[in-house]
């Protein structure tokens, strides 16, 4: 075991890993995680000339910061883009022939440099980004009170009107999981693909769809629909006390699953990486 | 030790190592030689575990190199042709990347960036190409591997730093260190390899020291043309001419001309240097 996994090696490689991400990511990372002051001067710009903010400011008023909702869906997207682009740009270079040589002839085990990929792109970078937006988003709101209240400070359960949903500590675990689940796929595609690893990951996403949904339209046209709808009701009558735990273990296990599944052909990938 | 086994290795359809059976002993330096395409990259590449052996084995100290193991990655080092420019300082890259080896000797890479006229403290993606391989080449030879493969590792380096290279081969690496060069600037490599490896597209023509080379082969420079010889070729004020030793007569070995008689006569060559 010493031999595939030294704890003393790891750590050495986990610093050295983290050091080479943040040396080849800093920039982007930041840009990300700093996007909440690019998106105000981009919002004060067009705000001051196209929204009649100049004439606004002549007459000594004042031109409103992005507010709450508008940042809550720009978060959204830059996330969004975040999770998907990251992972080619972290570990993409390992099918490089030249880069990724240098790389897998460093003297640390497969089980090492595979443990170290995962925890610096499944924790760290998320983690390390939200933190970095929601600062950037809190100093934002505290040097300009017209923009509200902060993303971080807001309770997301308050936004809807819907009483009878509700996201358990603030939605920050039901976000952390689906950036971990979106970084596992992308970062998979990184290491499979060798050019245009988002793009292609993308289509592969689409193909893996339509093949699954064509599937399950032809598993269900040979369905007896009363029965299946009995099935469930019934299913849903007996269970109607623990409905919530029971929905909240499938998605959870799925979700795992997924992840796993991610992780596990992403491993192989690497063990049999050749250049 | 290095034992190589009835090794095949092919892209798709094109065969480009078949049968190949030699072993590579401690303490000596290699030339691999071999017309283009005829798998020396490919060989080095499988020598290391960049690549996996299709048919036949390799073992290193008893051990795949395919496994990549972080024991036998730290007893080797493999200089591709091509190296990556990295955006970083050549003191820090090499000491950053020598913490993983316990035999990296830092002091022995200042010492070689000072032979070579490289400025450790310059970033390697500023570098042109011949100050990146030499950055390299330091790098290489300070890591005091047990096994160092060398893919052309004259290539892009001007006059002078041929001539130092040779030299810090010469002068830094261990006595028990197995080094395999491969090239096609034989002229480059004259006075350091021993033994010399010729490969060819099915087969390894050739594995002698040279000392076996010139007890079997006479290396004639004068100005008689000898009908057996096995090469001849004219040269300012006389002949380079290869012809079987009958006599016992001291020559020294040429070989350029020794790799053109094993090419124009296969099955000659293989009969005299058979084991």
């Amino acid at each position: 075991m010493d031999k595939k996994f030294n704890i003393n090696r790891f750590g050495k490689y986990f610093l050295y890993d983290l050091k080479s991400r943040w040396s080849d990511l800093g920039i982007f990372f930041l840009i990300f995680a700093l996007f909440p002051f690019i998106l105000y001067l981009i919002y004060m710009i067009f705000a001051t000339i196209g929204g009649g903010g100049l004439l606004e400011l002549l007459y000594g008023g004042s031109v409103n910061g992005p507010s709450l909702p508008v940042r809550f869906a720009v978060f959204a997207v830059v996330t969004g883009v975040f999770v998907i682009v990251f992972p080619a740009r972290a570990y993409g270079f390992i099918t490089d022939k030249k880069a990724g040589s240098d790389w897998l002839m460093l003297p640390a085990s497969r089980g090492e440099k595979f443990f170290s990929m995962m925890i610096i792109c499944l924790v760290v970078i998320p983690v390390v980004y939200l933190i970095g937006y929601g600062l950037s988003d809190w100093l934002l709101c505290l040097l300009d009170k017209s923009c509200g209240d902060s993303i971080a400070l807001t309770n997301v359960n308050r936004l809807s009107e819907d009483d009878s949903f509700h996201l358990v500590g603030n939605g920050i675990p039901l976000l952390l999981a689906w950036m971990v689940e979106c970084i596992s796929v992308f970062l998979l595609g990184s290491l499979i693909f060798k050019k245009w690893k988002t793009g292609y990951t993308i289509i592969a996403l689409f193909a893996i769809n339509a093949v699954l949904s064509t599937l399950f339209a032809f598993a269900m046209s040979n369905l007896d629909f009363s029965s299946v709808g009995d099935f469930i009701m019934n299913w849903m009558k007996n269970n109607a006390m623990k409905l919530d735990l029971h929905i909240n273990l499938w998605l959870n296990a799925l979700l795992i699953l997924y992840i796993g599944g991610c992780g596990i052909w992403s491993w192989f990938r690497l063990k049999n990486q050749q250049h | 030790m290095i034992e190589i086994s009835d090794l095949a290795f092919s892209y798709g359809n094109n065969l480009v190592l078949k049968g190949i059976s030699t072993t590579l002993e401690e303490g000596k330096i290699y030339g691999l030689l071999g017309e283009n395409g005829v798998g020396k990259t490919t060989l080095l590449t499988l020598l290391c575990g960049l690549k996996k052996v299709q048919a036949g084995s390799i073992l290193t100290d008893g051990e795949n190199p395919f496994d990549r193991s972080a024991s036998l990655l730290e007893k080797q080092y493999y200089l591709p042709d091509e190296v990556a420019p990295v955006n970083m300082r050549a003191g820090k890259f090499a000491r950053e990347q020598g913490a993983f080896r316990k035999d990296y000797d830092h002091d022995k890479f200042l010492s070689l960036m000072e032979e070579f006229e490289n400025d450790p403290s310059r970033k390697m993606s500023q570098m042109s190409a011949g100050q990146l391989k030499k950055t390299y080449l330091s790098f290489a030879i300070a890591c005091n591997s047990k096994y160092l493969f060398l893919d052309e590792p004259t290539n892009g380096l001007d006059i002078p730093s041929k001539a130092q290279f040779r030299n810090a081969i010469l002068k830094y690496t261990s006595d028990d260190s197995t080094i395999v060069i491969s090239t096609h600037q034989v002229r480059d490599l004259e006075n350091i390899i021993d033994p010399v490896i010729i490969l060819d597209r099915r087969d390894v023509l050739l594995n002698a020291s040279l000392q076996e080379i010139e007890e079997k082969l006479f290396f004639d420079y004068g100005n008689v043309l000898h009908p057996e010889s096995l090469y001849s070729e004219q040269l300012p004020g006389g002949f380079i001419q290869v012809y079987p030793n009958t006599e016992g007569k001291e020559s020294k070995t040429d070989i350029e001309a020794l790799f053109n008689a094993t090419h124009a006569h296969k099955d000659i060559i293989k009969g005299l240097f058979k084991k």
